[in-house]
């Protein structure tokens, strides 16, 4: 069985980085790592290998230093690891980022089953996964909680959908976004760290996909362009209301409705 | 290729553009100030310039026929024999953004039985919803080639989708379909120049408010989470028109749904949007049931300081804290916190914090946005009461 | 202005009574001083009422050094600012702050600081929510002591007010306060004083480069004896690779690595980790810290030899580098004191009196097997649950008996008394790295030497001669 994982290399936040007043990453000292949402998805690719036997790779797109996030993919036990990297690629939305995805995993072979996260923690948005299935014109399942049972041309799993939980079964190719939940992924063991620093890491160029048309791609290839960019509105600290009963819950019962969380 | 450069015969090497690039891509190399990848192509770095010398270079782009694309589509969620109250909320917007800039307003509506949510819609003043029958159950494939269908008839301008489980196959799907732009989760739309959709929404896990655009493409796409917007309202003067359709292509779904099951809300404190927390100001474990009760009329849950965990009045899954859990829910309410070093560091990310305490020099108040001092068990069941009242009206 | 400073001790106080080794004790009233003027203030209405002063910080303690035995209790928690940062010419990096600064917010603070490379403040106790003046006051050390050293080393000048009022600058390891008071280095007197000798009111502290390499390892062995070889041969044997240097190497029991699981599900920092095979009897985490990435690896596979020649599945350790990644398995070894803490917190509950029985000795020029299995059979001679975690470097370990009731409660002090006696094989530097309190203060009393104990109550009738501050820490007044 041929499965591949989409992984991203994400900035991990600490709080002395990030200036609240301008809404802006202070430089030096970003530390990057993969995206931990793609964890779990890594760790279902492993564990589908161990059962079924065949190959488990990693797919990625962004800069050359990107390829830590791969070997850090490797320590774990994946495969092989693709790096989509060009500056043709570079400022890519969803739409451009999940076709770059699509051509290259188009190009190195024919994969049964991708595996996504289900989100990133830059971009938040956990819609790549379900764009690269469409461009791959194969059935898509987010939210994927379980893997019930595989056979060698389907699959069947639970699925997470809001306040129901669903049983699929797809056949493949197909693609699939797991939920955080899904497995607590193995930490990488020493020796295979240790490999990892050695082993290479495949890098695609725009020139090495069949549509190699930099319209289609980066930031020409974006539908969504981001036009700035500001901090966020903070909830303003008052100071401290000593009221009595009536008055304290009219003002609490002022910012409930006022919030969007109830 | 479009994006910014930075004119080397301009450029000073102040070096103002480096340090302020939020994404760290303006580069160094022998003297010279270059914009990397990864450039998003923000402007920041263009502001900035004491000179000028970062410059836009547009790219050619055939042009795309916008101006046959009109009006705006809202995705009408359908399950169970009822419409999502997330729906009704993105017609609440649609109709407003129409308003603005004096297009029309559409439903659709995908689902089993679908004529029966004519009654749940008819008294809102949208032009026409479109009603396609298909399967109960949610299959992607399938509810996104009848929503596409409809969209190739329509041609809207934008089309609104609820930020839901569904909601986040059916958009990205069909908006690759038609490869033009999404937007997920839009904290804010509004319309310009009479048809740009200007879709705000956080990123950086809500450190950076971000301003998109779809310049040449259409539809517009935008999903937008539950309660962000304010619902609809009804019109007396409502007459809308339900027009049956079906595609003139009927595909089978890919996947098989074996079985579907209604399942319990989440009770893990760390995936809550409201929180209702206990301290040690809460004087007997009985007393706990009062703020179970203010959490569930708020769709949330109940949470605890290490205090009454470890006195075994409530379970540790329930700990907020070094030791415990790091939650960030959008509203939290302490009653009878006095606000450790060590429950605070569990919980300082929540977006609006209310904290209830009889002391004036409780610590919580230092990071609550809205510190009250009173006595919880006079401001609690008041609360209650009040709460009740506005649910039944 | 008219805004109290001094509160008497009520209701709301309750847990100021107490630190985390669940000792309770008592206190007339308490303050929260925000600046040097209000601990002024503080000190001479508590010597108008004839009030000795106990002073906390994160009461994050697990000996009860923080725990007051009647008077006032002086909070420093409100004195968190960090003052002011700089480079001298001779390229130390210097951070000046109040006392009540924790941990957490100083590793926060050092991230914004315009410093030209990434600094850090090696002292690293469990507890992110200890104060810089407590962790000054017990001279704390951390994981990674072995390699970095105690508190003491990366504190360049504290100002200590005395029960006058009056401040002191004090620069470390100057001879500056000799004229004065006749003791050779009277920093080495606060630092580590757990605040019997005057109240630290500003510390300035030596951040280091952080290292640019950083790698954690969890090695699992199937069987105690495994372990307790590798740890020999660690300490005897490895042969260090130039650029690259052992951090910390901590070993943990099976009772330990339980505790640690169960209270995963519902620890945020540990939550994701996979579970420990049931299969392993015991683990060590080493950390290598260096500037040069291949020597790191280097000494990496070195020590994966090393862990297969003593019957360590190569595939089953973990490995991670990077502080973030590090942190983890940080936040792991740490959960182990914590849970420890927790157990006796819970305890307590049901019977009251019940405080930590943990113990903080070096057993030097033992070997590590020899002492585990000594402390094992100990307890089960006595009927005793005990956990064992602790540096291998030194033998430092610290034993935690888990009693059920207070009568196994008791045995354990007893018990502790014996192990104390045992562990004396050299007597005088004792390691205080948990502070000694009023919880340790029997062992410490069994254990010191009589020349120690001389010069420390030297040291009290010199700088406190009235027994004004913490009374009950370290020896009786």
């Amino acid at each position: 069985m041929k499965t591949a994982v989409c992984i991203k290399q994400v900035p991990v936040f600490s709080d002395g980085k990030m200036d609240p007043e301008k809404g802006v990453i202070l430089r030096d000292g970003l530390v990057s790592a993969m995206n931990v949402y793609d964890l779990p998805a890594v760790e279902t690719a492993l564990r589908l290998r161990e059962e079924a036997g065949g190959t488990a790779d990693v797919f990625s797109m962004g800069p050359l230093q990107a390829a830590d996030a791969i070997r850090e993919a490797y320590a774990m036990g994946i495969d092989q690891g693709y790096l989509l990297s060009d500056h043709a690629f570079s400022g890519a939305d969803v739409l451009a980022t999940s076709y770059t995805l699509a051509q290259g995993i188009k190009g190195a072979g024919k994969y049964d089953l991708i595996i996504c996260g289900r989100q990133t923690t830059d971009g938040d948005t956990g819609q790549v996964g379900a764009a690269i299935a469409q461009w791959l014109h194969i059935p898509y399942a987010g939210g994927v909680t379980a893997i019930i049972s595989r056979k060698p041309d389907s699959i069947t799993l639970q699925q997470r959908l809001d306040d129901e939980q669903v049983t699929v079964k797809m056949s493949y190719p197909c693609l699939i976004a797991v939920d955080r939940s899904i497995y607590i992924s193995r930490m990488k063991s020493l020796p295979g760290k240790i490999a990892a620093r050695k082993k290479g890491v495949a890098i695609i160029t725009l020139q090495d996909l069949e549509d190699h048309d930099p319209q289609h791609y980066g930031l020409s290839g974006s539908a969504t362009k981001v036009e700035k960019i500001y901090p966020p509105e903070r909830t303003h600290k008052e100071p401290i209301m000593c009221l009595n009963t009536a008055d304290a819950v009219n003002e609490i019962m002022k910012i409930l409705e006022n919030s969007k969380a109830v | 290729m479009p994006g910014y450069t930075i004119d080397r015969n301009i450029c000073t090497q102040c070096g103002a553009c480096r340090k302020q690039c939020p994404f760290s891509c303006v580069e160094k190399t022998d003297g010279v100030y270059v914009i990397g990848d990864g450039c998003t192509a923000c402007g920041v770095c263009a502001e900035i310039c004491p000179v000028k010398a970062v410059i836009w270079q547009e790219a050619a782009h055939e042009a795309f026929d916008k101006i046959s694309w009109k009006n705006i589509l809202v995705y009408l969620e359908y399950h169970h024999g009822i419409v999502h109250p997330v729906g009704i909320q993105l017609l609440g917007k649609a109709l407003e953004l129409a308003a603005s800039c004096g297009c029309e307003v559409y439903g659709i509506v995908i689902g089993e039985n679908a004529g029966e949510a004519k009654p749940q819609l008819l008294l809102y003043p949208l032009t026409s919803v479109f009603l396609y029958e298909a399967q109960e159950n949610f299959a992607s494939d399938l509810y996104e080639q009848l929503l596409s269908d409809c969209i190739g008839k329509l041609r809207p301008s934008i089309v609104l989708i609820g930020g839901t489980a569904q909601g986040r196959s059916l958009a990205p799907c069909a908006a690759t379909r038609f490869r033009t732009g999404l937007t997920a989760d839009c904290t804010g739309l509004s319309i310009r120049d009479k048809d740009d959709l200007v879709q705000t929404r956080p990123a950086f896990g809500g450190n950076i408010m971000a301003q998109i655009i779809t310049p040449n493409t259409r539809p517009q796409f935008a999903t937008v989470r539950l309660n962000m917007m304010e619902p609809a309202r009804k019109s007396e003067a409502a007459s809308v028109a339900f027009i049956t359709c079906a595609s003139a292509h009927p595909a089978k779904s890919a996947l098989e749904i074996l079985d579907a099951q209604s399942l319990a809300p989440e009770k893990d404190i760390t995936r809550q949007k409201v929180l209702v927390a206990a301290g040690k100001g809460i004087r007997k474990k009985e007393d706990l049931a009062m703020l179970e009760e203010l959490a569930v009329l708020l769709g949330g849950e109940l949470a605890s300081t290490r205090g009454l965990v470890e006195k075994g009045w409530i379970k540790s899954d329930r700990q907020i804290g070094l030791s415990g859990h790091t939650v960030r829910p959008e509203l939290l309410i302490t009653c009878g916190v006095s606000g450790s070093v060590q429950f605070m560091a569990g919980m300082s990310g929540a977006k609006n914090i209310i904290a209830i305490n009889q002391d004036p020099e409780a610590r919580i108040f230092q990071i609550a946005h809205h510190p009250v001092c009173g006595d919880l068990y006079e401001i609690i069941p008041e609360l209650i009461r009040q709460l009740k009242a506005a649910k039944s009206k | 202005m008219g805004r109290s400073l001094i509160f008497p001790i009520d209701d709301k106080y309750q847990s100021y009574l107490s630190d985390e080794s669940h000792l309770t004790g008592f206190a007339d009233s308490i303050s929260f001083p925000g600046n040097e003027e209000e601990i002024r203030t503080v000190i001479a209405q508590a010597r108008k009422s004839g009030q000795s002063i106990t002073i906390q910080g994160g009461k994050t303690g697990i000996a009860g050094g923080a725990v007051p035995q009647g008077g006032h209790i002086l909070n420093l928690s409100n004195m968190n600012q960090v003052t002011s940062f700089r480079t001298t010419e001779e390229g130390l990096f210097l951070l000046t702050v109040e006392p009540g600064v924790t941990l957490l917010d100083l590793t926060r603070e050092i991230k914004k600081l315009d410093a030209k490379e990434e600094l850090f403040w090696p002292p690293d106790p469990t507890e992110p929510s200890a104060t810089v003046g407590g962790v000054a006051a017990c001279n704390s050390r951390g994981l990674t002591a072995s390699l970095y050293g105690d508190a003491k080393k990366y504190i360049y000048a504290v100002r200590v007010m005395d029960a006058d009022g009056k401040t002191t600058e004090i620069i470390c390891g100057n001879q500056s306060g000799k004229a004065q008071s006749g003791i050779a280095d009277v920093s080495k007197v606060h630092l580590g004083g757990e605040g019997m000798f005057g109240v630290i009111t500003e510390l300035t502290l030596i951040l280091l480069r952080k290292p640019r390499e950083i790698w954690g390892i969890c090695f699992f062995f199937s069987c105690e004896p495994d372990a307790f070889s590798f740890a020999e041969r660690l300490v005897l044997y490895v042969e260090e690779p130039l650029g690259a240097k052992i951090a910390a190497a901590e070993y943990m029991d099976r009772m330990t690595i339980d505790m640690i699981e169960e209270r995963k599900p519902n620890t945020s920092s540990i939550k994701e980790l996979p579970d420990v095979s049931p299969d392993a009897a015991a683990m060590i985490y080493v950390e290598i810290h260096g500037a040069d990435e291949a020597a790191v690896e280097k000494y990496a596979e070195e020590l994966l030899e090393m862990a297969e020649a003593c019957h360590v599945a190569a595939d089953a350790t973990w490995a991670v580098s990077g502080e973030y990644e590090v942190e983890k398995l940080r936040a792991f070894r740490h959960t182990a004191a914590e849970s420890a803490n927790l157990y006796i917190e819970k305890i307590s509950h049901t019977y009251p009196g019940i405080c930590k029985l943990g113990m903080d000795m070096n057993f030097n020029g033992q070997s590590l097997a020899s002492v585990v299995s000594y402390i094992k059979e100990s307890a089960e001679k006595n009927g005793l649950k005990v956990c064992i975690f602790g540096h291998i470097f030194g033998n430092h370990l610290h034993p935690n008996i888990l009693p059920d009731n207070l009568e196994q409660f008791h045995k354990g002090q007893e018990i502790i008394l014996e192990w104390a006696a045992a562990s004396n094989k050299n007597p005088g530097e004792q390691n205080r790295e948990h502070g000694i309190g009023k919880v340790k203060k029997q062992v410490f009393l069994s254990t010191v030497t009589e020349g120690t104990l001389q010069q420390i109550e030297q040291q009290k009738k010199t700088l406190d001669p009235r027994g004004f501050w913490n009374p009950g820490n370290m020896i009786d007044t």
